[in-house]
């Protein structure tokens, strides 16, 4: 009887180890290859023009490129920490109204609508200095007379495309937590209430624990998918002005097709994967650890 | 009696900050949302006016009636590219939810080696940038013939959705007492229903999450999009959005007035499923 | 599946029909040739699509419309298509700025068309069109140079006029140097309401407006031996332009992160005097509908630099024919008729500017009865005479990347222009040597 055990989760997981070898893992074996290479998109010839580590060397010694580096991780380090915190205020907002639940889970998911392309443009024309809604507001009501450069200051972008980022994926928190806080069984809470605990100290060891996996689930979900923010950037700012803004992302995205370096660009994609590794690394273990403290299996 | 009446000020102030709170909220999330429906509907000298126009002067259906009066004549092929956003992501969801309910059931119930091992794996298989993998993708659909078609699409966007799935999925299992299951095997049931009778009901809403997020993803996507589409055949409404740009000039109004296209539907059928959302858990044996 | 045997089968037919020796006759008969092409999208350019139904019933073949794409898409597309070998399609929408970069894709057009036929262009934008000697595309009707756009109401301004005299001892007419412009954009400026001018300030944007400046300043881009010369004496004048403008706040202080759309909604919106812009945005500006100053438009020749040159900074549309393509004649009678002069009538008729010498001509007589549209065509004529294109060099576009964000640098004031020229001039040399 052990035999058909053991091929179950084989059976279940086939499809999707299948899925995923040919759509990631074959083209990425290819680009592992061709950052080897002098590939340039316009001389197919170069694909074959092995070069083993200049491109990883010359990466090393770039200094731009490390600058965005640490750019993308405070920006990470950053959204996420509000997207959580935002999330977590919104989905018990949410979980606690009364009436219209229905009307505002959805109303709470309408940034996902947006493309982030879209998300891009949106928030490059509210933030413009001269026309945007952003200064016209702040102008109209008195609080400045001053055009301020939203996007051209290091730090005010930096703002400006926090802000973006945060608008368009606090949702992804926000209802996932939500989902948490539904699943959750009532007694315990009960069980506080009655034991005389305050809202906060309810809030902190009962609920809390119980909608940290989820939290967690969120976070790591979102530092797999922060690329997804290559799209607002690339918009919004496209890494300027004067580099101010540079990303990874965007970084890569101008050398791969702007330049037509793609060996160069499929370096650089390398190492901020080894970026989003650790960064997924970090929340994976920090979700098992909540797992094992709320007594879930693992 | 004095604490009593404190305790009802206290929750009393709880529900007006609360419903402020909520309000405020909401506000914050919807207002560039509105922002859009409006500049769709007003004339551009008011979008970008300085000093501003905060009361809309005029309204009209222009920029969806232009959307809509063919190729040439200020038109896109709007029609073209809503059935293809709707075939690819409805399909891909779907296969993606099946393929994520078997690795989730996988591994929320049953132990084998390198479990953890496995589960990362999957999961980093998404870290990989778009960007470095639209390349090299775009190869191998090129070998085998399938760009600007929705099967290549809807490959891909399986493949960017299985791992959330597979994710939210097995969280939400694990929420699913095992006993459960088990103490429907022991009443007679096969393995097989008492999955689909016990514990997919009392998942219902972690696939429903999945499938709403799955769904956005799919149908908001931009990056693979641009890349393995190319004409009508295949072309999606995020990628339809930048037909609105020329090389030197933009109609943002025509693209809000796309993007309202866009995100009615997906606002619609998020307002629709989220019901389920809530539905598996009214069965209330999560309580019992 | 079914698409891909159609494209096999599509390909199969265009190997089985034998090479006809009809380009002199065109447009030609090509019965049962099927063509893809791979064309410009978006509203502006989609108009023209129309008269191919009309190519197919006179010459018998088919035309397959494989990609439809905006500009920068089809660029990348293109790319993708060349690293991988691809190139199944015979007919593609170019550019002549990015013509450069599609090394050995594109076919020499010159045996295939009549030489009566490419005469009848603007003799310039067939200079621009020819790499190496080799015509490598035939442009339509969407060409673009840079004329003054500025409010005719600042200059018919008593008060104004008065002040500026007696600040700078100059008359307030509209500009036709550099040095006046910044002159009177500081005079205009009133911050944060109203601003002088702007200038696109990122990506190709800013290197376009760069190098034209560094032309009329009578410096050079590249020099003989096709090495970075900008940083010269006249490289840090033209540069200088810039950066004074942005310190005396003479323009919005979010013009380094101004491209097209942004530039074109800031004039618009009425709080611009002097807009260098393109001819696409004529109809905009004066339609109330889109612009606050609808009515109170002036265009005029775009100013000129120091050494008497004035800018011109220039980019055309066109239609090229591959290299690999198994019927070229009948591909090139594709591109003439989209190119020929009927089409470009078409084109014309909706507000880009022709490149053909006979439309020219046609457009300006229509616009008679407009004033507006005649000073428009006017200017715009003139404004050709002086248009040059991007240096031809294959590392146009990567070389801009890294000159970018060093001029952005030197406008923002991080650093002088001297210095930002030297470190652009450096990266450039080595963007150079590892081509």
């Amino acid at each position: 009887m052990k035999a058909p055990r053991l091929s179950a989760p084989v059976l279940l997981l086939t499809p999707a180890v299948i899925v995923l070898a040919a759509v990631v893992l074959v083209p990425l074996a290819l680009s592992l290859y061709s950052s080897f290479t002098s590939f340039r998109l316009t001389r197919p010839a170069s694909f074959f023009n092995v070069i083993w580590f200049d491109n990883y060397l010359s990466i090393l010694t770039n200094w731009d490129f490390w600058v965005a580096f640490g750019r993308t991780v405070l920006l990470l380090t950053v959204a996420l920490n509000l997207e959580m915190l935002l999330g977590l205020g919104l989905a018990m907002l949410v979980e606690r109204a009364t009436r219209g639940q229905r009307v505002l889970r959805t109303l709470m998911m309408f940034p996902m609508m947006f493309s982030p392309i879209l998300v891009g443009f949106q928030f490059k024309f509210m933030f413009n200095d001269n026309v945007g809604v952003v200064n016209n507001a702040l102008q109209s009501l008195g609080l400045t007379d001053a055009a301020i450069p939203w996007l051209i200051d290091g730090t005010l972008a930096f703002i400006a495309i926090s802000i973006a980022e945060i608008w368009s994926s606090t949702s992804v928190f926000a209802i996932l937590i939500l989902a948490g806080l539904l699943a959750m069984p009532k007694e315990p809470i009960e069980a506080a209430r009655v034991d005389g605990c305050t809202p906060w100290q309810t809030f902190r060891y009962v609920t809390w624990p119980f909608v940290m996996p989820f939290a967690y689930i969120a976070m790591t979900i979102r530092s797999l998918d922060v690329a997804r923010a290559y799209d607002i950037v690339k918009i919004m700012t496209d890494g300027g002005p004067a580099g101010r803004t540079e990303l990874l992302w965007t970084l890569v995205g101008r050398t791969a097709y702007g330049d037509a370096r793609m060996g160069m660009a499929n370096a650089m994609a390398y190492v901020s994967i080894l970026l989003s590794i650790a960064f997924t690394y970090y929340f994976f273990r920090k979700l098992a650890a909540a797992r094992t403290q709320i007594g879930a299996e693992w | 009696m004095d604490d009593n009446a404190s305790a009802r000020l206290t929750t009393r102030l709880l529900s007006i900050g609360h419903a402020v709170g909520l309000f405020l909220a909401m506000t914050v999330i919807c207002l560039p949302g509105i922002w859009i429906i409006l500049t769709s509907l007003r004339p551009p000298v008011e979008i970008m006016a300085k000093p501003p126009v905060w009361i809309p002067q005029e309204m009209n259906l222009d920029a969806y009636v232009a959307m809509f009066s063919g190729v040439g004549k200020g038109g896109i092929p709007v029609i073209e590219y809503f059935r293809n956003s709707l075939i690819i992501s409805v399909t891909s969801t779907v296969i993606a939810i099946v393929i994520g309910m078997a690795g989730g059931y996988a591994f929320a119930r049953f132990r084998f080696s390198g479990k953890s091992g496995w589960f990362l794996g999957l999961m980093l298989t998404r870290t990989v940038p778009g960007i470095a993998l639209s390349l090299p993708l775009f190869f191998v659909y090129a070998r085998l013939g399938i760009i600007d078609t929705h099967f290549g699409l809807i490959l891909a966007y399986v493949a960017l959705n299985i791992p959330f799935t597979i994710w939210l999925i097995d969280g939400f299992f694990r929420q699913v007492p095992k006993d459960l299951a088990e103490a429907a095997q022991i009443d007679g049931c096969t393995r097989w229903q008492a999955f689909w009778q016990v514990e997919f009901p009392l998942a219902g809403p972690g696939i429903a999450s999945a499938a709403i997020f799955a769904f956005l993803t799919c149908w908001n996507e931009f990056a693979l999009a641009s890349q393995l589409t190319r004409s009508v055949n295949s072309k999606t409404l995020p990628v339809g959005l930048l037909d609105y740009t020329a090389e030197f000039t933009i109609d943002w109004r025509g693209m809000c007035a796309l993007a309202v296209v866009m995100i009615i539907p997906a606002l619609t059928l998020t307002f629709i499923v989220q019901k389920h959302l809530v539905g598996g858990l009214t069965s209330g044996a999560v309580k019992g | 599946m079914t698409k891909l045997l159609a494209g096999v089968s599509a390909g199969v037919i265009v190997l089985m029909v034998p090479g006809l020796a009809a380009a002199q006759e065109l447009p030609g008969k090509f019965a049962g040739v099927t063509i893809e092409a791979k064309l410009i999208g978006g509203q502006q350019y989609e108009g023209l699509y129309n008269r191919i139904a009309e190519w197919e019933s006179a010459t018998g073949a088919k035309v397959n419309v494989v990609s439809k794409k905006s500009h920068f898409e089809l660029d990348k597309e293109i790319k993708s298509d060349m690293a991988s070998g691809n190139i199944t399609w015979c007919v593609g929408s170019n550019h002549s700025s990015f013509a450069p970069i599609y090394e050995g894709l594109y076919t020499d057009l010159t045996p295939l068309i009549p030489k009566a036929e490419i005469d009848a262009f603007v003799p310039g934008n067939i200079a621009a069109s020819t790499i190496d000697g080799q015509l490598v595309m035939l442009p339509r009707a969407q060409f673009d140079v840079s004329a003054l756009y500025y409010q005719k109401s600042l200059y018919t301004d008593e008060a104004k006029k008065k002040a500026y005299k007696e600040k700078t001892g100059n008359d307030l007419v509209p500009p036709d140097t550099w040095e006046e412009v910044a002159r009177q954009a500081e005079f205009f400026a009133a911050p944060p309401n109203f601003y002088g001018t702007q200038f696109a300030g990122k990506d190709e944007g800013v290197v376009g407006r760069f190098y034209e400046m560094l032309i009329a300043e009578g410096g050079e881009y590249l020099d003989k031996d096709g090495k970075p010369a900008f940083n010269s004496e006249a490289g840090v004048r033209a540069l200088d332009w810039f950066v004074n403008l942005y310190k005396a706040k003479a323009v919005p202080a979010g013009t380094t992160n101004y491209v097209w759309d942004d530039l074109g909604a800031g004039f618009a919106s009425g709080t611009i005097a002097l807009n260098l812009d393109w001819p696409g945005w004529a109809g905009f500006f004066n339609d109330p509908k889109s612009s606050k100053v609808a009515g109170n438009v002036g265009v005029k020749v775009q100013p000129k630099g120091s050494s008497g040159k004035r800018t011109g900074w220039s980019g055309h549309h066109g239609f090229s024919v591959t290299e690999s393509c198994a019927n070229k004649e009948a591909a090139a009678s594709l591109v003439w008729w989209l190119t020929n002069e009927d089409s470009q009538k078409l084109e014309a008729a909706a507000g880009p500017l022709p490149t053909r010498t006979a439309v020219w001509a046609w457009d300006i007589e229509q616009a008679k009865s407009d004033p507006y549209k005649a000073e428009v065509l006017t200017a715009f004529q003139e404004a050709a005479q002086h248009a040059f294109p991007v240096a031809a060099t294959p590392a146009w576009t990567e070389i801009s990347n890294q000159i970018f964000p060093e001029l952005q640098a030197a406008i923002l004031g991080d650093k002088t222009s001297k210095q930002a020229l030297d470190d652009a001039a450096a990266k450039a040399s080595k963007v150079l040597e590892e081509f």
